[in-house]
Order: C-alpha cells, then structure tokens, then sequence
C-alpha cells in the first residue's frame, strides 16, 4: 500500500484528496497545509508520493520550492495540484521535474491514473538506477580498461582501470579522438581498421582480440590487447573497446623464447663438432676403417645430424615466434633449389631403398623466394617424406601458373588420415603430444609453413589413409619486364 | 688428384674441436694450418703471417669475429684476404652483419659436412 502525503492550505480540499485516496486503498500519512511544514512530514514519515498545492496564500514559501528542497534532499515523486494551470506555472515547475499535475478541480478516476503513473515511474527509475549501479560497479572493479567511443570514434565513458592505465582521467579522456592513446605511428593503421569493420558491417559483435601498443601521459609505451564489440542505440552505432595492459606476458614470453634459444646455440656446438669428427673418421682422416666400424659412425652420424636438425628447428621455432625472422626475397632459378635439397637426401633415399622420381621438371621457373627459407621448407617436407615412407618411390615435379612456380612431393607412404591433415602444420599440435607415428616428426611442417607465407607463398597437404601424400608448394613468380612474344612457347 | 697447395689458412675458433676437425680436412688437402683460438690472437697472426685465408667464428675471446673482420677488412695489407665465416649463429641478422662487414662466404656450423668448406676455400684461392 503506498503512503501518500497530502500538502494544501484548503481543509476541504485536503479532506477531498484524503476521501479520495483511502477509498482507493492508498495510504494517507498526513496533510500539511505548508510548504514549510510539507518538507518537516516528507523528513520524518518518507512517503512514497507527494501531493502538493503549487500557491498556498498563507505561507511565503510556495509548493514549487518545497518542492525543489525535497527532490534534492529525499528523491520523493511529487505531482502538483493547482487551480492555475497556465503554461508560466507549468514552466516552472520544469527545474522540479514533477512526475504529475493535477488541474483542480480533479475526477477520482484522474487522482488515481495520476498516482499510478508517477508510482510507476519512480519504481522503473529506481530500477534502472539499480541495474545501472550493477553495471557501473562491475566496470569500475575491472581490471580492464574499459571505454565506449561513438561514431566519430570520441570517448565518452572510461573506466577507473582505464585512468591508471593511460594516465589519463575521464574528464581528461572525454571527447577526445580514442587514437591519442596509441602511439603515433600506429594512428593510421589502427583507425583504417576501424574504419574498414565500420564499412563493411564486418561482424564485431564476437569482439575479437588484437594486439597493439598503448601510450600512456607520460608518454611511455605498454603491449597491450584489445577487443572491440559494437552495439547499435538508435541506428547509431558505438564501440566498446576492452584494453589490457599485456607487459608482463610479453615479458614471459620473451623470457622463454630467450631461454630456448640461448640453450640451443649452447647444444649446437658440441652436437656440430660430433657430427665433424664422425665426418673425418668416415672420410678416411683417421686411418682406415673396417665395415662395422662404419657402420657404427654412419648410425652415430645420423643421430647427432639429427639433434643438430631438431635444435634448428627450435631455434626457428623461437625466431618465429619473436618474429625477428629476416627474408631476402630474390629472384631464384627454382629448380636449382629444389635440386639442392634434393641432393642433401639422396643418401638417406638410397639407405632406405625407395625410388626417386623426378618428373616434369619445367627448368624455367624464377621465384621470388628467400632462397634459404626455401631450401629449409622443402627439406622439411622431403625428410618427412622418406621417413614416413617404408616402400615406394618419392616423386618430385615442378610447373607453373600465371601466378606461382608450383612443386608437388609424392610419396607412397602409409598417409595420414584427413581429419589429422589440418593439425599438421600447427605448432599447438606438436607440444601437446598429439600421436605420432615416429618420433622427431612434427616441428618440420610447422617451420616449413610458417617459411612459405613468409615467402608470399603457402604449402598445403593432401592425403588418406594408404594413398600416401601429397605436398604442394606454391611460390611467387618472378615477372620480368619482358615483350610479349607472338606465338605459344610452352 | 693433384693435392698441393702451398697457400695458408688460418683457423680462428675457440672450440678445440673444431679446430681438430677443419685441421684434419685442410691438411690432407695440402694446406698448410695456423691456428689462433681467440680474436686478439687472430689479429695478431694475420698481420705476421699474412694467411691465404681466414676460416673464421663469430662468438670468440677477447675480440669477437665480427671485429677481426672489421679489422681485416680496413687494414691495407690484409683487406684482400678471403674470409670465411664459420658459426653456430644462423639467424638472417647475424649473417647479413658479417656479409655487410665484408665476408666472403658464411656457413653455419653443423649444417653441411667440414669437407664441404673446400668447395669455398677453392673457389676462393683460385680467384686469388
């Protein structure tokens, strides 16, 4: 039952309005007949409700002030009720923000729809007063700086975790191109991706994560991740960026790229002067050998090679990682480095017993390759080929298209199931224990993908079980500026 | 097979091992071997003996390879002499650095078999 205070200097009048109201099953606490007197009965008994004279004749201080003194002092909904409801008293009650008016004299039926409505109201005001204090106090506990830009790409809200992050407060932070809390250099590129996801309608909804350098007030610079989600209040679209200060992974990560490669370049020395000595003895320097002697430094030799390999394949691993990777990208006869990885294997080939097919070999392919990240791509692939392969043949091809010089590695190995065919050049993969049919697989792919994109180009894989597999390179042609001759040469 | 050759190569490595190794593949080729397993020894040898050749690392004692290059290469009496680098280092940068400072060749050590150097050293000395 809500409880209703009644303000009016008439008696008859109040004694109306409290006839009124009880019969409709309200709460009458009290009538003042003061404006005074109105803000004494609000303190002490907080109705849910106000009724209030606007011109009391026996007081100075009319029903519009009394009514300012207790919105301000008790949130208390207040609908006026007046003989003169010309537009000037409408207008100033405005600054009191009634939530009623009532012109005397009023029907039962208007009191009651009257009280309703401003009943209503106040209950969704608080309401959403509440939700919003939920919302406000779960944004400003954030560790994450939180920030809400509009269309133009202005701050209009940042959170308290935003504050100590840039440095910057909120009053500082409003209205200001969002981009200021990103380096200079970044500026552009961060906005034109804005930009291309607001004009394509891209779907950000499902924020998705970027990483980027912040700058604080200061002045200095931080990693940092951000997500982006957009959400539309009137066909107008705004951002709510989510930003994390990412310092210390970076420096995780960076210490653990570190320590893998410090410890590899400390393994590959004493593992490259084993393979050296094994490589002397077996070239004769040390005297002559009997068969089980070679026999013996062979299996030595493939050993210590390949630790040496898998080392390497870390240490690209780390650079990758650090993308400290750097590429010269010329133009390469890519026959001559096919040939030269072919040449590094054909030992391994032979000890295997296999067949080495190299077929349509079209000798008149420039690419535009690093010439070692190729060589170390395709080695990859042809070791894995004749590891993987117990019988059979190994089959080697190269053409072009109008775009890329193409290379296609056959074998007849067992394969590999198709559903596994996309796990194979991910680094997760290899560390997570996948299954593996032999040890020493895996790191290979990962490096010889990571080398192709690198190079503008890409491998890719094909198989099924017991049809052995396919590797497919493809590399950027070299286009020289050449007169296009009349008549087909192919 | 003809196998001697009179010119003379300097060995800098700091890895006793390797220098047993690349000693052992030079000598039965004929060379004649310095060796010198720090930089300032290197240094040191290259202006008394004025070697046909370098082999030369980069992580060394006292002077690291990239120095001596430098100081081979700017030196008037021995900017000409062939250099070739030897390292566990592999990465783009580290080679780029020591072909800027005017290496002849660069091998990153372990990948391919000590015989195969000579390919290097003849194609240097013939050119000599």
């Amino acid at each position: 039952m809500s409880k209703i205070l009644i303000v009016d200097d008439e008696a008859i009048i109040t004694a109306q309005v409290k006839e009124y109201l009880t019969s409709m099953g309200y709460k009458v606490l009290k009538c003042a007949s003061s404006g005074e007197q109105a803000i004494e009965l609000a303190r002490e008994l907080r109705p849910d409700l106000i009724l209030m004279d606007i011109v009391m004749s026996n007081n100075e201080m009319d029903g519009i002030i009394a009514a300012k003194n207790i919105k301000e002092e008790l949130d208390i909904p207040i609908i006026f009720m007046t003989a003169y409801g010309g537009d000037k008293i409408i207008q100033e009650t405005k600054d009191v923000d009634p939530y009623g008016f009532l012109e005397k004299p009023f029907q039962q039926n208007e009191l009651k729809t009257t009280i309703e409505v401003a009943l209503y109201r106040k209950d969704m005001e608080r309401r959403l007063r509440e939700s919003e204090e939920k919302y406000r106090s779960v944004v400003d506990s954030a560790i994450e700086a939180i920030m809400t830009i509009d269309i133009h790409m202005h701050i209009f809200f940042w959170n308290h975790a935003a504050e100590t992050m840039f440095g910057y407060t909120i009053d500082e932070a409003k209205s200001r191109h969002f981009t200021f809390i990103i380096p200079e250099r970044l500026r552009k590129k961060v906005q034109n991706e804005m930009e291309r996801m607001v004009l394509t309608e891209e779907d950000y909804a499902g924020a998705k994560t970027n990483e980027c350098i912040g700058l604080r007030k200061d002045g200095t610079e931080f990693p940092m991740e951000f997500s982006l989600a957009s959400w539309i209040v009137k066909e107008t679209i705004y951002f709510t960026i989510i930003a994390r200060d990412i310092t210390e992974r970076k420096k995780i990560e960076q210490m653990k790229s570190d320590f893998v490669s410090l410890v590899s370049h400390q393994l590959k020395t004493p593992i490259a002067g084993i393979t050296g000595c094994i490589d002397n003895m077996l070239s004769g320097l040390t005297g002559s050998l009997n068969e089980k002697q070679i026999e013996y430094l062979q299996i030595m030799h493939e050993l210590s090679s390949r630790s040496y390999r898998i080392i390497s394949d870390l240490l690209n691993i780390s650079r990758i990682e650090r993308g400290i990777i750097s590429i010269e990208i010329l133009p390469h006869n890519l026959n001559d480095i096919i040939y030269t990885a072919i040449r590094e294997h054909e030992k391994y080939i032979e000890k295997k017993g296999l067949k080495l097919n190299i077929n349509n070999m079209d000798d008149n392919i420039t690419v535009l390759s690093d010439r070692d990240k190729l060589f170390e791509a395709l080695s990859n692939v042809i070791d894995n080929a004749i590891k993987f392969t117990e019988k059979g043949s190994i089959t080697i091809s190269t053409k072009k298209d109008d775009k890329y010089g193409l290379i296609d590695i056959i074998d007849t190995g067992k394969g590999i199931p198709e559903n596994q065919l996309n796990n194979l050049f991910q680094k997760d993969q290899i560390f997570s224990g996948a299954p593996k049919a032999k040890s020493g697989a895996g790191l290979g792919l990962y490096i010889a993908k990571e080398f192709m994109k690198l190079q503008n180009g890409d491998v890719r894989i094909t198989s099924s079980i017991g049809m052995g597999c396919r590797v497919s390179f493809k590399i950027p042609l070299f286009k020289k500026k050449v007169r296009r001759k009349n008549g087909k040469n192919t | 097979m003809e196998k001697i050759h009179n010119a003379t190569i300097l060995i800098v490595e700091d890895e006793s091992v390797f220098r047993l190794i690349y000693r052992g593949v030079l000598e039965k080729e004929g060379y004649q071997v310095l060796e010198a397993e720090n930089g300032l020894t290197a240094w040191d040898l290259v202006k008394k003996k004025k070697p046909d050749l370098v082999l030369l690392d980069l992580i060394l004692p006292e002077l690291s390879g990239y120095e001596v290059l430098k100081k081979i290469r700017t030196d008037e009496e021995t900017k000409e002499i062939p250099v070739i680098i030897f390292s566990v280092l592999g990465a783009g940068e580290d080679i780029q650095k020591a072909l800027d400072l005017g290496a002849n060749y660069y091998r990153v050590k372990g990948s391919n078999s000590p015989s195969e150097i000579l390919n290097y050293i003849h194609k240097l000395l013939d050119k000599n």
